[in-house]
């Protein structure tokens, strides 16, 4: 009986390390960039369309995706990269708010902040090659 | 008249460019320009899309290649407890200060200062490297520089006018540096 309860716990320690680790794995890069890319110009569409709810749906999604955005950078020494991306994260979150609020001028104002943001990282950390992009530490 | 003024003319500067062509590629030149250029290559890595650091480990191996085992190199201060010249011995130890400039510094720009004959020309001219024979034999090189270079963690630029003495040994190895940095500004914009 012993043996069984202590090969359960064994398990279900696994399957929880196993997950944690599965969890802390990151998506690459480039596909993350893509789906802001996409999304971003999903925003503007809606935003100028006044379509508050889809803006606020494409909001909560930067919100995510600006998350992952950080924590790429996270385990480098690279501080102005991970505030670039929590500023953006959190004016995402003001767009959605304002969406949410039906205040599109408001929600405007909040993407173009995510809009700076994202600039100036590019400048500091995206390089051009002619064939795609390379990351600047 | 004016055909043999003009022929006169161009010979003269013919003679004025292949003298300048002499001095740029002198092997002192070529020594103080390679080690320059690999000092401003320490940067140019980058992060794969899944966050690995991608290419310092040969860029750093392609500094330490200049460098002889028993190197002893003289650099400014890289700790922020540290006040003075740091003292380096031995190649093992200046791969770590190489390392730490590869990993925490970016836009590494370190340019030879130009002079010409006139007083006020510091910024245009001649790269001067000043060289010497060693008694011991191999080469000795001296040069001013202008540094230049970004903070990885926050991109904050600093500036500092400079010399760099290089030690070759008959090995064609440096067996000294000594790295002088004064006057560390940081660039700000207006």
């Amino acid at each position: 009986m012993n043996r069984q309860v202590v090969f359960i716990v064994i398990v279900i320690a696994a399957v929880f390390v196993l997950a944690t680790a599965f969890a802390q794995q990151h998506r690459p890069y480039n596909q993350i960039m893509k789906d802001v890319g996409a999304t971003f110009a999903s925003l503007k569409k809606n935003l100028d369309a006044n379509s508050a709810t889809a803006a606020a749906q494409d909001a909560a999604k930067l919100e995510g995706l600006f998350a992952e955005t950080e924590a790429f950078w996270a385990p480098f020494d690279t501080k102005d990269a991970i505030s670039f991306a929590k500023r953006a994260r959190d004016a995402a979150a003001a767009v959605g708010a304002a969406a949410k609020g039906n205040d599109i001028k408001a929600a405007q104002e909040s993407y173009s902040v995510i809009q700076k943001n994202c600039a100036n990282c590019h400048f500091s950390h995206r390089e051009e090659t002619g064939k795609g992009f390379l990351i600047k530490p | 008249m004016r055909q043999l003024i003009i022929s006169t003319l161009i010979l003269l500067l013919a003679a004025i460019q292949l003298q300048a062509q002499a001095a740029a590629d002198s092997p002192e030149q070529k020594l103080a320009e390679e080690w320059l250029k690999q000092l401003n290559a320490l940067d140019d890595w980058y992060l794969s899309v899944d966050g690995k650091e991608e290419g310092v480990e040969q860029l750093v191996n392609s500094m330490m290649d200049l460098y002889a085992p028993d190197v002893l190199a003289e650099v400014p201060p890289h700790d922020k407890d540290q006040i003075g010249p740091v003292m380096i011995r031995g190649k093992e130890n200046v791969r770590k200060w190489v390392e730490r400039i590869a990993k925490t510094q970016v836009r590494l720009n370190y340019i030879l200062k130009r002079q010409t004959e006139g007083p006020t020309g510091e910024y245009e001219g001649w790269r001067l490297i000043y060289s010497t024979k060693l008694p011991w034999g191999g080469t000795g090189i001296a040069f001013q520089i202008i540094g230049v270079w970004s903070l990885r963690e926050d991109r904050r630029r600093f500036m500092a006018p400079g010399a760099v003495f290089i030690q070759y040994g008959p090995d064609g190895k440096i067996h000294r540096l000594r790295l002088l940095l004064a006057e560390i500004d940081e660039v700000k914009p207006l």
